[in-house]
This record gives structure tokens, C-alpha cells and sequence, in this order.
């Protein structure tokens, strides 16, 4: 227990250095440059209180928040249910697979501005598309990979003792597929809040990307680097404290072995 | 004699290859049969016929439709992210009820010393311990009939001898015949009441053995056991490549 511990603060010392020494070269750079080029870790601070005390900053990750998850997860659902009706029927597989490989090729802006010019700026429409279009792909892609992957004799061995689809489903299928929906998850979610911030920054008037957008068109560099901390914060918050433990507790019979 | 299985002139090929040669064959009630052949004579595509998990190009295969029959397969198929309790429910689920299934594979495990293991995921377990699962699964629907392929491959000789006296423990005690695939003689020539032998590439059945003698009394010193081996190795010899070297 006691090693465990040890080598617990150790990693944990060392995944914070990296940090710490950015930290550093940050405040040192800071006093040698205009706080419009570079605003010292104070001034940043400073902002992230004010961008806290003026309410703007659970409002706006709310929104960001809500539409990273509608997005997503219309993405997850739409990917998932796609990789399962292309992995049984074959000549689908063959009419839609260059679509998505277009689809995962266009580049985000393209998606974006197409998206501005049919929804708009107002609502969620456009962040909610973005997301959508970028992370399908990526979701489809793995699913599609870990049905591939789905070990036939176990398939076999269910059909010799007559097992029920549903259970098959649930019992070989899932399982199979745990370690491919969570690798989906961990890279479309990156990608998913990237094309968010994307979206608000350019196509919306609301969330954090525009909350970023607003700080860069008014010079306000603290106030961006204040944003750009709290995004940061809120991405590693949601992986390390959501998708991670969830992972680890699905797999966990893999860590038995 | 009550017939368990009958299987009447199987021909199957894969492309142009043709694996199994009119094979027929029957088990009948109280026996343990098995059929003998060496690698790529059909074995296995015999066994998933039976299984139906392919089809023959043409002949019969015939169940008593009053068994409920049980599949050992080569490998253990257990589910990696299920542990031995639930590796059992998985297959049991169709056949018991929950607390039928339960008593059966508490009983097994029991029986087997492997009450302790029940909660563990199989990568925790040996390979010998796998193999045991796995028969110990296709017994837990409490089949009267097995039929299994190759379940003594790729065990160390103690786990062998462990498995093979279960098996007999299993037919003598508790009823359940066999149909045993093996590439094994001796396996072959200890456990079973008859034994069919293979050719390979296509498999035909090129002889029948009996064996008379008490299967828990038969050594590979038994006289009927050791002709019978020898008489199996002579075949297989008729079988062997033959080589023409170049100078």
C-alpha cells in the first residue's frame, strides 16, 4: 500500500512538471514582453475573477457543454448504429464508406462555413452540426474497426448452444467492443471540443469559443489566456474524471490478468 | 442399440478442395467414440458440421432427437471479460433454471477442486484449468452427450491424465457418451469403445477398432490397448509423404 502510494505521487510529480516548467518560462517571458503580446500568470488570474465575478463563465460553459454533448452524442449514436448496419450488410458497406471517407477528409472549415450559411449564427444549429461532421467519422471508424476485430469463435460457441441474439449482443458484441468505443471516445471527444470552440469562435454568439472570440477582437490577450486555461481545465476535468475511470471500470478484467 | 448419432456418407469441400469423403459413422448409447485422424483430414470440419456451424455439401446427419447434446471445442471459448461463474450462466441460461444451473456447476467445480476459482476471469487461469472449464461448461447443461475436438490438445501430461479421468469419471457416472476427435492413438486407444480412423487429404474412414477391455482397467501396456495403437500407427504409415529427392 505504502509503495503504492509512492509511486502514485511520483507519477503525479512528474505529470505536473511538465506544467510547472511552462508555468515558469511563461512568468519569466511575461516581463519581457507588452501584457498585449504576453499577459503574466497574475493578469490572467485577474481576468479568470473578473470573467468568474461577472457570471459569464458558467453561462458560457454551460452552452459549450450542452453542445458538445448534443453533438456528440448524436454523433456516437448515429456512428455506432452505422458501423453495426455496414458490418451486416455488405453492399452498404461499399455505397457509403467513400462518403465517409469525404466526409472525414473535408476540412472542418469548409463544414463550418457551409453550416453558418444553412443555420445561422443564433442558436445551436452550427456548433452541433460541426461536431457532428467531425467526430462521425471518427466514431464509425472505430466501431466499424472493433466489429472487424470480434473474435468468431465466440460467436461460434454461441451459436452451438443456441444463445439469443440480444444476448450475444450484450455479452459478446458490447464487451468486444469496449476497448474500441473507448478509444472513439477519447479521440472524438478532443476532436469534439475542438470543432465546438471552433464553431463559437466564428459561427456562433455564444459558449466559450465565443467568449475567446470576443477577448481576440478586443485586444483583451489576459482575458484570452483566461479563457483558454479554463477550456483546458474543463477538457482534462471531463477525460480524467468521466472517460477514464468509466474505461478503467469497463476493462477491468483485463487488468485482472 | 439405441443410436445417439448417425452420420450417413458426409462429403464437404471447401473450393476445390475436398475435405471429408463419404464419412459415415454411428455412437451408440453407452459409448465412447472416437474418431482418429491426423492434421488436415477433416476433423474439425467434421466436428462444426455437427455443430452446425457449417453445412456438408450432401449426406446425413442424424441426432437421437431425445439428447441434449454438449460441445467441447479445441481451444477454451471463454468470454476474457466474464468471470467462470458467469462464463457458466452464459450457456446455461438456455437450458436451466437459475437455481438448477447453479447447483450443477457449484456440484462440477466441486468435484474438480475448482470451487475457488469461480470468481476469477479465465486469463487468470493456466491453460490446464481452461481446458477443464471448458469441458466442464459443455457438461453444465447436463448433456447426455458430448462431442468434442481434440479436448486433450495442448495440455501438459498431468492435466492429460486429469482430464482423461475426468472424462471416464463423467461417461461411468454420470452417463454422458462421447464422441471424441483426436489426433492422439493412445488417447484414442484408452478411452474409447470404438475408434474410427481417418485419412487425410480427403478424410475417408479407412478402418473400425473395438476395444473390449474396461476402459478404467486399460494401460498402454494392456495387450488389446498396445495392438491397437500399433495397428493405427501401420496405417498412418501407408499415409506417409513420400519424397523424391533430386541428386
Amino acid at each position: 500500500m505504502k509503495s503504492f502510494i509512492i509511486k502514485k505521487a511520483k507519477k503525479i510529480l512528474l505529470s505536473t512538471t511538465g506544467f510547472l516548467v511552462v508555468f515558469l518560462i511563461w512568468s519569466y517571458y511575461s516581463q519581457q514582453f507588452n501584457p498585449l503580446i504576453l499577459p503574466s500568470p497574475i493578469d490572467t488570474f485577474d481576468s479568470f475573477i473578473d470573467i468568474y465575478k461577472s457570471g459569464d463563465l458558467f453561462v458560457n460553459i454551460l452552452i459549450t457543454v450542452k453542445r458538445t454533448i448534443i453533438g456528440y452524442g448524436l454523433a456516437f449514436g448515429v456512428g455506432f448504429i452505422l458501423a453495426l448496419i455496414l458490418n451486416k450488410y455488405r453492399i452498404l458497406y461499399t455505397v457509403f464508406r467513400p462518403i465517409i471517407t469525404v466526409i472525414q477528409t473535408t476540412p472542418p472549415v469548409i463544414w463550418l462555413a457551409l453550416a453558418v450559411i444553412w443555420f445561422g449564427i443564433a442558436d445551436d444549429l452550427t456548433p452541433i452540426f460541426l461536431i457532428f461532421v467531425v467526430t462521425l467519422p471518427i466514431i464509425f471508424v472505430n466501431i466499424f474497426e472493433g466489429l472487424q476485430n470480434i473474435d468468431n469463435k465466440l460467436i461460434e460457441m454461441a451459436r452451438v448452444y443456441n444463445i439469443k441474439k440480444d444476448q450475444v449482443f450484450y455479452d459478446i458484441y458490447i464487451p468486444s467492443l469496449v476497448p474500441y468505443i473507448f478509444s472513439a471516445l477519447s479521440i472524438g471527444l478532443a476532436f469534439a471540443w475542438k470543432s465546438t470552440i471552433f464553431a463559437e469562435f466564428l459561427g456562433s454568439n455564444s459558449g466559450v469559443g465565443f467568449a475567446l472570440s470576443m477577448a481576440n477582437s478586443n485586444l483583451n490577450t489576459d482575458k484570452l489566456f483566461a479563457w483558454a486555461i479554463i477550456l483546458i481545465i474543463l477538457m482534462l476535468l471531463v477525460e480524467y474524471l468521466i472517460v477514464k475511470p468509466i474505461q478503467s471500470k469497463a476493462t477491468r478484467w483485463k487488468n485482472n490478468g | 442399440m439405441d443410436k445417439i448419432l448417425k452420420l450417413k456418407q458426409i462429403n464437404k469441400s471447401f473450393d476445390n478442395l475436398r475435405v471429408l469423403k463419404d464419412v459415415s459413422l454411428t455412437v451408440n448409447k453407452g459409448e465412447i467414440v472416437t474418431l482418429l485422424g491426423p492434421s488436415g483430414s477433416g476433423k474439425t470440419t467434421l466436428f462444426k458440421i455437427l455443430a452446425g456451424l457449417i453445412k456438408q455439401d450432401s449426406g446425413e446427419v442424424i441426432f437421437n432427437k431425445n439428447i441434449k447434446s454438449g460441445y467441447v471445442f479445441q481451444e477454451p471459448r471463454l468470454l476474457p471479460w466474464r468471470t467462470i461463474k458467469d462464463n457458466f450462466k452464459f450457456i446455461q441460461k438456455n437450458y436451466l433454471t437459475d437455481a438448477n444451473a447453479k447447483e450443477i456447476r457449484d456440484n462440477l467445480l466441486q468435484l474438480t477442486n475448482l470451487s475457488e476459482i469461480i470468481d476469477n476471469y479465465p486469463e487468470e487461469l493456466s491453460g490446464g484449468m481452461k481446458q477443464r472449464i471448458e469441458i466442464l461448461k459443455a457438461i453444465s447443461i447436463k448433456p447426455d452427450f458430448l462431442i468434442m475436438d481434440e479436448p486433450l490438445k495442448s495440455v501438459d501430461t498431468q492435466t492429460k491424465l486429469n482430464l482423461r479421468n475426468l472424462l471416464l469419471n463423467l461417461h461411468n457416472k454420470k452417463n454422458i457418451d462421447m464422441f471424441v476427435i483426436t489426433h492422439d492413438p493412445e488417447e484414442a486407444a484408452l478411452l474409447s469403445d470404438r475408434i474410427y480412423v481417418l485419412s487425410d487429404k480427403p478424410g475417408i474412414i479407412k478402418k473400425e477398432f473395438k476395444i473390449r477391455t474396461k476402459k478404467e482397467e486399460r494401460t498402454l501396456k494392456t495387450d488389446e490397448v498396445y495392438d491397437t495403437i500399433n495397428e493405427i500407427i501401420d496405417i498412418f504409415m501407408e499415409l506417409v509423404d513420400e519424397y523424391k529427392w533430386g541428386k
